[in-house]
């Protein structure tokens, strides 16, 4: 019980209710970004890094719809 | 974060160089006893300052640094102070060791500074060996223990009133800082500035997409219709962007206007007390003149001890004479009434009521009678004397009036006067000394003018929270016009957007997940911190009929009775031990663990209370300081039952008003 909550958690829970067809790898990726950056009012850098995570992801998604327009 | 080692120099009332160690080894407690002034809530602010650069005043404002120097190291012309802090982090591969200072001396060394700018201020960081560059100093201290949070560990009374107000009626605007606080620790800022971070990407993947679909015909009039709302848009976040500089600035005024407002409430406070206290120390003088004079007298009556037993006897002998007298002169005048009697009926042969012969034998008994009576009143008369019954009560009483007269008990009273006396001036005047002090070169009437200002900055700052709104909600909706359009344009599935197309879709989703779970997470956090503090109380307080704690959303709680209903009226006490309570319950759910250190945290709790917060302090944190006064913590009764998790106790001496040392108790 005792121990801070994990952000990554909630924002799980949360995927699965609003926005299910993004990938829990996603979220937990970015939850650690915004937990280990949660006192940093120096936001660039943070954005800098999930921008990353975000391209990534589209390009992964992309992938994904041409191998089932191939399939 | 442990702090291992607390190095001063001419730090508050530390003058020169003072070193503490705070580290325990395994062991978390710290204990440093002082009595009021003598450095505690001092080396709580050497700490604050040379992590954050804030040391506070007793009313939380921030000191000058000219206040922070060690009185007779400025006035012999050491215009220098700094605190040296070594300090232990468990990192996942172990431990990191840094060493940071913080100093701040006069430009010119060798005159005097008149103002704040006249200070220069110089950090060095030493991280395991390594020195690192001072611009890294204010992101290192936030990794160890962000100043946002350090109010949890870094514990004064402050604390204590901003919950108070927390929890109190209406008050939930002035602790707005510790709700903040609160969430801060509680790791609300991972979602909140998530949820800020993707809204800020959205509007750029947005920005980006329809630049691109300018290309593409089909979508032309929605990229138009866009461009044209979004330098609307941008036209009144100008305006916005004005409208808020404009807000800071009457904040910072009206701030500035508050803390001068502040200060001189206090200094008014401060006047008034130097007045009274002057006048106390008049009458104290006063009164110890009376009271030397009346002892002065006193001592010239110390004869009547001596006499008393003498004095005691021959009391005791007047006044028996004195009662026989008096019995006798009672005897003499039922004789004379008697022989009154007789003489009236004159001793005839017939009876002078009722005419008949008395017989010859009853005459002749009434005659001896009268005889015999005269002979008796002729023996009282030598002795029943009323003057003389008189003369022995007045001398009875003067003599009283001499003894017992216990003069060296009331001298020994007098002179237990005079010493509570000399304490209470000695007291009285250390504290105008102080007091003088702090009011040097101040102007206690400043009030009234600020005050007014104060009014106008209020009342501007609220005409431009309504044009800020007004703003806000024009925007709003332009965004959703701009979004509208940014949907035509995806929905004509242009190939050459389709990457771009993709990315905005998945970060409005990622932004979805962290709008809905900013709520979640602060209920979720709110339950948590209900539970923890609810058992934290139950081992702090002694009444049993008390069931737990239940949170409102300010994070303010309220006592349960065993019935389920709140308990409404708390003493200073109980309020004291709800505070704890939640601090408890957040250094268990904090996202960042630190040193807490509390400066005089047992003031207002009774015995058991103490008792039992002294069980649960071990258990607070790794590491906790206890900055305590005699009457607080007594260190047999208290510290014996916890002895085994102190690592260490010392003693803050006070010899001079100027001067402090730290002793290893």
């Amino acid at each position: 019980m005792t121990g801070p909550i994990k952000i990554a958690d909630i924002l799980e829970r949360n995927r699965a209710k609003v926005a299910p067809g993004v990938s829990p790898a996603v979220v937990e990726a970015v939850a650690t970004i915004e937990e280990r950056n949660q006192f940093d009012d120096d936001r660039v850098a943070v954005r800098r890094e999930l921008r990353e995570v975000l391209k990534n992801e589209t390009q992964a998604l992309l992938r994904g719809e041409e191998t089932g327009r191939d399939s | 974060m442990i702090v291992e080692t607390l190095e001063m120099e001419n730090f508050g009332p530390f003058y020169g160089l003072a070193e503490i160690q705070l580290g325990g080894g395994g062991r978390p407690v710290v204990i440093v006893h002082g009595d009021n002034m003598s450095g505690k809530t001092s080396i709580l602010n050497a700490i604050r300052w040379a992590l954050y650069g804030v040391a506070k005043d007793r009313l939380g404002n921030p000191m000058p640094t000219r206040q922070l120097i060690n009185r007779d190291a400025y006035d012999e012309g050491q215009y220098r102070v700094s605190v040296r802090l070594h300090i232990t982090q468990k990192t996942s591969k172990g431990q990191s060791k840094f060493i940071l200072r913080r100093q701040k001396r006069a430009r010119k060394a060798d005159r005097e500074p008149t103002s704040e700018e006249q200070f220069e201020e110089y950090l060095d960081i030493d991280h395991d060996g390594n020195v690192v560059h001072a611009s890294e100093f204010s992101e290192i201290v936030a990794e160890l223990l962000p100043e946002g949070i350090a109010r949890f560990f870094l514990f004064d009374g402050e604390l204590l009133d901003e919950y108070e107000e927390l929890v109190g009626e209406g008050g939930e605007k002035g602790a707005a800082a510790v709700k903040h606080s609160i969430e801060m620790i509680l790791g609300v800022p991972a979602v909140t500035k998530g949820r800020d971070d993707f809204a800020l990407l959205e509007a750029e993947v947005a920005k980006k997409l329809r630049g691109e679909a300018k290309h593409d015909e089909a979508s032309r009039e929605a990229t138009e219709s866009a461009e044209r709302l979004e330098a609307e848009r941008t036209d009144l976040k100008d305006d916005l962007k004005v409208l808020n500089a404009q807000r800071k600035e009457v904040g910072v005024e009206l701030a500035s206007v508050e803390d001068i407002l502040s200060a001189s409430v206090s200094l008014r406070e401060d006047a008034g007390a130097l007045r009274e206290l002057r006048q106390r120390v008049k009458d104290l003088e006063e009164d110890a003149a009376t009271k030397r004079e009346k002892r002065r007298e006193k001592v010239r009556e110390l004869w009547r001890d001596a006499l008393a037993p003498t004095i005691e006897y021959h009391v005791a002998r007047l006044s028996r004479e004195r009662d026989a007298t008096y019995q006798k002169l009672g005897k003499l005048r039922e004789i004379v009434t008697r022989l009154a009697g007789l003489e009236r009926g004159g001793l005839r042969d017939t009876c002078p009521q009722c005419g008949q012969k008395l017989p010859s034998e009853t005459l002749k008994k009434l005659r001896a009678e009268q005889q015999s009576l005269r002979a008796e009143a002729e023996d009282l008369r030598g002795e029943a004397d009323e003057e003389r019954l008189n003369d022995l009560t007045a001398v009875a009483a003067r003599l009283r009036d001499i003894a017992p007269a216990n003069v060296a008990e009331i001298i020994a009273s007098i002179e237990d006067d005079l010493r509570r006396n000399a304490a209470s001036a000695y007291k009285a005047q250390q504290e105008i000394k102080a007091l003088e002090e702090r009011l040097r070169d101040e102007d206690p009437d400043k009030a009234l003018l600020y005050e007014q200002k104060r009014k106008q900055y209020l009342h501007l700052a609220e005409e431009l929270k309504t044009k800020i709104n007004a703003l806000g909600e024009e925007i709003a909706a332009k965004d959703r016009e701009i979004d509208q359009a940014t949907r035509i344009i995806q929905q004509h599935k242009v190939p050459a957007l389709r990457t771009l197309s993709c990315e905005l879709d998945l970060v409005k989703d990622v932004e979805k997940v962290f709008v809905e779970s900013v709520d979640d997470l602060i209920r979720e956090l709110r339950e948590r911190v209900q539970v923890e503090a609810s058992s934290v109380f139950e081992q702090l307080t002694t009444d049993e009929t008390y069931d737990g704690l239940r949170i409102n959303e300010h994070y303010g709680l309220t006592i349960v009775d065993g019935k389920g209903r709140d308990v409404e009226v708390r003493s200073a006490g109980a309020e004291q031990v709800v505070a704890l309570s939640l601090i408890g319950a957040l250094n268990r759910l904090a996202v960042k663990r630190g040193p807490v250190i509390m400066d005089t945290p047992f003031g207002r709790l009774d015995v058991k209370h103490r008792a039992n917060i002294l069980k649960f302090i071990p258990t607070l944190a790794d590491q906790v300081v206890l900055l305590v006064h005699e009457g607080e913590v007594d260190r047999k009764r208290d510290l014996d039952p916890i002895a085994s998790r102190i690592a260490r106790k010392y003693e803050i001496l006070h010899p001079t008003s100027s001067r402090s040392e730290i002793l290893s108790a």
